[in-house]
């Protein structure tokens, strides 16, 4: 579904959809936020400089930083929407995130070294957030940072960080105030993923790939002047980055839009006596009840959009649309694997599989999409609290 | 067109909730057994005449403000919220839009202005007792004899059948579906209330024995009853919008004061999970009917699939609200002096009037199927 957008940006839709056909490298071939293969990142970072040059990506960013200067989210909605659809990389690793947090609470010094590095696809940036022991309460960081006179030394361990392996610096949280209450005492770097003391282990998921990593921090020294914010003032930081992040509300929807397609095509697709799954009226009937969520959740994601153009748009609006995509995508990918029939037994190692086994790895990464991010249940208390008002619950 | 009201719409929807806030809050469920709850012909008036919602979505010529279904459905949400009982729907949706799309100018000029003022009631009989809604080909019959058309035959399910002044039915006619207006008072029509399981919207049933009609246009109605159905699903959508809403306020203020183990119960995850959930839901309902709103009336798939997508996902949302708010309430909730029931019970029936959602899904289906890809 559509709603009526304006001609100006009807014509960018276009002149972005066009640009992708012709320059965008390699199409997605797995659902999900995925690692590229190590041949493909130097194209990646071509491609990241094209984005940014055509004003297609960092648009909001001040002119003297090369941005557009351009306030309005809904060309960012455009270009996410589109990357998506033609499953198209786009920015990879925390681009985007480290950007939200270098133009709110960076120094111009800061700002200089990094975010021109950032737009040429010179610096892939990584998110060193998550921990074995902070995953949903990330407050609960363990990573400690010790000053030592213009230095700060950073132990700890990160996990769950996406293309750590090409990324050239890391958007660190460390704890440097254990004293403090738990948000108070975080603070912001920017670390030098080559800097001694960096070890990355690679992470085997359940998909059989290995998209995330695990980072070691072992006695690694961070220049003082590479703290993003104020000491202690961290979790400010992270929150400001956060809003750079809201072109995926846009992007989730139109792989879901993808997917109801090919769904479709599958329950055509002429069954074991030569029949189609679509001619048993439980199958039309899941598949109603699967289209049904898949268009309501796009249908989400535009109010949320055009409440964010208005800036009406609420704390929570992200986290609701998360939370209905993502159940949803866990419901049309499960739904992909059971109209194969018996095919559904193969995986993408066998060339006989459906899709080219597409949908027996997107059920498998359907977890990630309710885990990350803020597991569902998290995200739930979240929006019980603060959408309606409930009473928190007493916290350690 | 967006997915947020504009301010006109949005002074529409404050004017209807002060109104209902003032005028509507204090009813109460009827006693079991003794019928569907009567509604207020002073507050009647006032909501038509006065305000003029039952005008709003027809023509400017006929004293209407010639908007359209998606002020429709900001009236419905408002109603759906306070479940407050009066003919609207029926009137200005169910005959009123179906008089405003017939295409028969005499039929619109007889009965669109008596709409407006609120001095008559009406309502569409499509339904029969075979249990379908459109009831295509009606087993209802259309005779022309010597002093014009009669109707024979059994219409149910009819919404506020038993009060309204005019009733508009579909018969088979010799040259397909007919639509024709019957007034209460015709010679050979008799009506039935039916004990239905939402007291706040009267069922009744309609016997219609060699009963004297005026036939409304010419030729087969079917596309353009077909076209008014799917703005009835639009705005029952909406409806249903406004009783979910209702719900999720009720069971948020209740776990925010009642308190057991010491603390309010919304503190516990259990519950504010639910609630967080209903949130979502009342939500993604909401997009789904304000987009179904803004297409349905304009040709096309687009408005029959935006209908299917609100009715199947507003249905099952309302109706999940209303069953877990009774159960946030605990106790209280499975009173008959608490309206809880009240909502699961518009929310049931709401379900199953004008298609059920296995219904909407199996058309979806088809009709995203016939679309080729997803649009």
């Amino acid at each position: 579904m559509r709603l009526d957008t304006s001609a100006e940006l009807d014509a960018f839709r276009a002149e972005v959809r066009s640009f992708i056909r012709t320059h965008a490298p390699g199409r997605k071939t797995h659902a999900g936020v995925r690692a590229p293969a190590p041949a493909l990142v130097p194209e990646l970072r071509r491609w990241i400089a094209r984005l940014h040059d055509a004003g297609y990506l960092g648009r909001s960013w001040p002119t003297e930083y090369g941005g557009l200067a351009d306030p309005r989210p809904e060309p960012a909605f455009v270009v996410a929407e589109e990357l998506a659809r033609a499953r198209a990389w786009g920015q990879i690793g925390a681009g985007a995130l480290a950007a939200g947090a270098l133009l709110a609470h960076g120094t111009e010094q800061q700002k200089h070294r990094f975010l021109p590095r950032l737009r040429s696809g010179q610096d892939l940036w990584c998110q060193l957030f998550s921990e074995p022991e902070a995953g949903s309460d990330l407050a609960g960081l363990r990573t400690r940072a010790r000053r030592d006179g213009d230095h700060f030394v950073v132990d700890g361990q990160k996990v769950w960080t996406t293309n750590a392996q090409y990324a050239d610096v890391g958007y660190l949280l460390a704890r440097t105030d254990p004293g403090a209450p738990k948000t108070r005492g975080i603070t912001a770097f920017a670390l030098d993923m080559r800097a001694p003391g960096v070890e990355i282990r690679p992470l085997r998921e359940i998909t059989g790939t290995a998209d995330f990593n695990e980072v070691f921090l072992d006695g690694v020294r961070i220049p003082a002047d590479r703290v993003i914010g104020e000491v202690d003032g961290g979790w400010r930081v992270a929150g400001a980055s956060l809003a750079q992040e809201r072109g995926s509300v846009a992007a989730r929807s139109a792989e879901l839009l993808d997917d109801l397609s090919g769904l479709l095509a599958l329950a055509a697709r002429p069954g074991p006596e030569g029949l189609p799954p679509l001619g048993d009226a439980a199958v039309r009937d899941r598949l109603g009840r699967l289209a049904t969520r898949v268009y309501v959740a796009d249908l989400m994601s535009k109010a949320v959009q055009s409440r964010m153009a208005a800036g009406t748009d609420e704390p929570t609006d992200p986290a609701m649309v998360k939370v209905f995509f993502s159940d949803t995508n866990l419901d049309a990918v499960s739904l992909g694997v059971r109209l194969q029939g018996l095919d559904g037994l193969l995986a993408e190692g066998d060339d006989r599989a459906v899709d080219g086994g597409y949908w027996q790895d997107a059920l498998l990464y359907a977890r990630a999409y309710t885990i990350a991010g803020g597991a569902n249940e998290v995200l739930r208390t979240t929006i019980a609290e603060r959408a309606l008002g409930l009473p928190r619950e007493p916290r350690s | 067109m967006s997915l947020s009201l504009g301010e006109e719409q949005e002074e529409l929807r404050l004017l209807v909730r002060t109104f209902l806030d003032d005028k509507a809050t204090s009813h109460r469920p009827p006693p079991p057994g003794t019928g569907p709850q009567k509604y207020d012909g002073g507050l009647w008036r006032q909501l038509s005449g006065q305000l003029g919602l039952t005008g709003l979505a027809v023509p400017e010529r006929f004293g209407g403000a010639g908007l359209g279904p998606a002020e429709l459905g900001v009236v419905l949400e408002e109603m759906g919220r306070a479940l407050f009982p009066s003919p609207f729907f029926a009137t200005a949706v169910l005959a009123g839009q179906t008089v405003t799309h017939c295409g028969d100018e005499a039929a619109m000029e007889r009965w669109l202005p008596d709409i407006v003022s609120g001095a008559l009631t009406a309502t569409l009989a499509t339904a029969e007792p075979d249990g379908s809604w459109a009831a295509d080909p009606p087993a209802t019959v259309a005779d022309r004899g010597r002093d014009g058309w009669v109707l024979s035959g059994t219409k149910t399910y009819v919404v506020d059948g038993h009060t309204a002044d005019l009733l508009l039915v579909t018969a088979r006619c010799p040259d397909g579906v007919g639509l024709f207006g019957v007034p209460a008072t015709a010679p050979g029509l008799t009506r039935t209330v039916l004990d239905a399981l939402d007291p706040t919207r009267p069922l009744a049933r309609i016997r219609l024995g060699a009963t004297p009609a005026s036939r409304i246009g010419t030729g087969d109605a079917s596309e353009s009853l077909a076209a008014v159905r799917d703005l009835v699903r639009a705005a029952l959508a909406a409806e249903q919008v406004g009783g979910a809403a209702a719900c999720l306020d009720m069971a948020v203020g209740h776990a925010k004061t009642r308190e057991q183990f010491g603390r309010p119960i919304g503190s516990f995850q259990a519950i504010k999970h639910k609630c967080a959930q209903l949130l979502v839901e009342v939500e993604c309902a909401r997009s789904a009917a304000r987009f179904a709103g803004s297409v349905v009336g304009s040709p096309g798939t687009e408005a029959a699939i935006a209908a299917a997508v609100a009715r199947s996902y507003c249905s099952e949302a309302f109706t999940h609200a209303a069953k877990e708010n009774i159960q946030i309430h605990g106790g209280i909730g499975f009173t008959w002096e608490h309206r809880a029931h009240l909502y699961l019970r518009r929310a049931k029936s709401s379900e199953l009037l004008f298609g059920t959602p296995r219904e909407e899904r199996a058309r979806l289906a088809r009709l995203t199927m016939s679309e080729g890809a997803a649009p």
